[in-house]
């Protein structure tokens, strides 16, 4: 089990470094000032209807969890980012960057990186059991930061 | 279960097809990609059937909703995921098939090169298509009174399955030839299935349905009740209405059809259809998804027919799939191991298929000669790809493959060339359906009904041709 584990953690991509304005008009964030800590992306956008049950999924999943939980809008522009469900909370992803960075996101996906910088889960579309259960069971791992033991 | 789609026109797919000739010649002296002339025509004839007003998604009708969302657009089109079509190309060949070509795709991309430009709307041509259209119906139901409605429970648990009974319109036996489902709030109402059930059936659903608070009753597997499989319920239908509890097959559910996001109205085959009695009653069943708009009520809705007297060949929907997956609890004939895929597969011959057939067409003539006008895959959010294929022998022919599963686009796959077999062929031909499945969680994963559990399904209308 452990072995399985290893190896999958070195198969594990790493998260490239990115920037993201805020829709709030704080200052930008920047992918450094997360190194060492596990969070949860959800890449949204104001006119997609099914972000918002996307969100209420993993909120639900992160509840009882110290991961910091990032939306991130991939609208035209960062007003339009504001008016999403995140609010002025938001973040945007200007040019869609980081999109393009990670292989073309489409919305609604979340990505789960763990205190390492590495993608321990990638999860697009649809949010049903099998995606909820596949980000807790990532949530789970121990190198993700949360102190947790390695199952 | 959801599902979609027969007939709608495949109309000249080729008359919305750019050709780069008349473009250029409409095009500005630097040759710039535009909205109005390139993408516009694309848009309308490939998008708007769900991407309009009053359709399931936001609207790209206009140049206004497309640049709030254009570099989303070229994405999505660029990385070929929309328009949606899970079919893998080069097994079959599909009515309505949206898919755009590598060109039409580079316009897109051009499109965004060149800074998204708006081109001259005055001069833009007519998308010339529609993928979807409303059916000439003759008869229409409504699925509520007129001042009823239904509001799902918006507890943690968003799905809700909701049968609703409806006078059947039709007294004499007829052949549905074309079914349009119209539903009432989009926002809550994730499919619907409609069902026929004989006369002498419908009493007792009416009955369940009075006792049962709200308008409809809860029911997930068919038309007739959950509340059904407690045996202290069922004793006491079984004493009012001891018909229905006869096991000869003519006290059952009738899929006559269904719609799903994206759909309208749908034509069977020419000279197709399927065969319900006169009398009894309408149920259909809606999936409701609360998770978009908690509260919501559902008040409006209806299902268009039409109808012949007779056709050529009568036809059924097949469900194909191996009952005790859906007992996996108890049997535990389909299990997904944690952290593990696992692949289930189940064929009937075509003599079997031909025999369920007679019983649904009500017509017993002996079979001679049987036709597979569609496959429709259907699995749960573990789905990872799916098949539906027939063997004789060691020939295998793929009827439809979705190499990439994903339980949003869900819809029947009409076969422009349908598969036709004569009655020495029936027994030596198997068709199957086969489902592989991804589970990335820590808990095993059963076969059974719910949305948390999986299914393997292919649903596939069948036409017999009964020997004069």
């Amino acid at each position: 089990m452990l072995g399985t584990l290893l190896t999958a953690a070195l198969a594990l991509a790493a998260m490239p470094a990115f920037q993201l304005e805020s829709a709030g008009g704080a200052a930008p964030l920047r992918s450094s000032a997360l190194a060492g800590k596990p969070y949860v992306l959800q890449f949204f956008a104001s006119w997609c209807t099914s972000c918002a049950s996307v969100k209420d999924g993993v909120a639900a999943a992160l509840a009882a969890s110290p991961v910091r939980y990032l939306p991130v809008s991939l609208d035209e522009d960062v007003a339009s980012a504001a008016r999403g469900f995140a609010g002025k909370d938001a973040w945007f992803d200007a040019d869609r960057a980081l999109a393009t960075a990670l292989g073309d996101v489409a919305v609604p996906t979340v990505v789960v990186v763990d205190a390492a910088g590495r993608i321990r889960a990638r999860i697009a579309g649809h949010f049903g059991a099998a995606q909820r259960g596949e980000l807790e069971s990532a949530l789970r791992l121990s190198p993700l930061g949360t102190e947790g033991a390695v199952p | 279960m959801k599902h979609a789609v027969w007939g709608v026109l495949a109309v000249a797919l080729a008359a919305s097809a750019c050709s780069k000739t008349k473009h250029e010649s409409r095009r500005s002296p630097v040759n710039a990609v535009t909205y109005a002339q390139d993408v516009k025509p694309l848009l309308d004839s490939r998008c708007a059937g769900c991407h309009a007003d009053g359709q399931l998604a936001f609207p790209l009708t206009s140049f206004d909703e497309v640049k709030t969302k254009q570099s989303a657009v070229v994405a999505a089109v660029s990385q070929k995921r929309m328009p949606v079509w899970l079919a893998a190309a080069g097994k079959q060949a599909y009515h309505d098939d949206p898919t755009l070509s590598a060109d039409e795709i580079a316009l897109f991309q051009k499109w965004a090169d060149g800074g998204y430009q708006r081109g001259d709307e005055a001069q833009a041509k007519p998308a010339g298509l529609a993928l979807l259209r409303d059916l000439d119906a003759d008869a229409v139901v409504p699925m509520f009174a007129p001042g009823t409605s239904y509001t799902p429970p918006s507890g943690e648990r968003k799905d809700v399955y909701r049968c609703f009974v409806l006078d059947w319109p039709y007294a004499e036996r007829r052949f549905i030839t074309g079914l349009q489902a119209v539903p009432g709030n989009k926002k809550i109402v994730h499919h619907l299935v409609a069902y026929h059930v004989p006369a002498n059936a419908a009493p007792m659903l009416r009955a369940l349905d009075a006792e049962e608070e709200d308008q409809g009753y809860t029911c997930f597997g068919g038309a007739f009740p959950d509340r059904l499989r407690d045996p202290e319920v069922a004793k006491r239908m079984q004493g009012r209405f001891p018909d229905v509890f006869k096991e000869d097959n003519k006290n059952q559910e009738l899929w006559i059809g269904h719609w799903a996001p994206g759909m309208r109205g749908n034509e069977l085959p020419a000279g197709t259809g399927i065969a319900v009695d006169g009398g009894g009653a309408l149920v259909i069943q809606v999936h409701y998804y609360t998770g978009n708009a908690p509260g919501d009520s559902d008040s409006a809705g209806e299902l268009r027919l039409k109808t012949a007297d007779k056709v050529d060949a009568p036809g059924f929907i097949l469900q194909l799939s191996k009952n005790e997956w859906l007992s996996s609890k108890r049997n535990r004939s389909m299990v997904i191991a944690p952290h593990s895929e696992a692949t289930f597969t189940h064929g009937m011959t075509l003599a079997q298929v031909a025999e369920e057939g007679q019983w649904a067409t009500g017509d017993d003539r002996p079979v001679e000669r049987l036709s597979i006008q569609s496959a429709n895959l259907h699995m749960h959010s573990y789905g990872k790809s799916a098949q539906a294929f027939l063997t004789t022998g060691e020939t295998k022919e793929v009827l439809l493959d979705i190499p990439s599963w994903d339980l949003r686009w869900q819809r029947d796959y009409e076969l422009v060339s349908p598969k036709t077999f004569e009655a020495k062929d029936l027994e030596n031909t198997t068709l199957s359906v086969q489902c592989t499945y991804a589970n990335k969680t820590d808990h095993e994963v059963l076969g059974g009904v719910s949305s948390d559990e999986e299914m393997c399904f292919d649903f596939a209308f069948v036409t017999l041709n009964g020997k004069p």
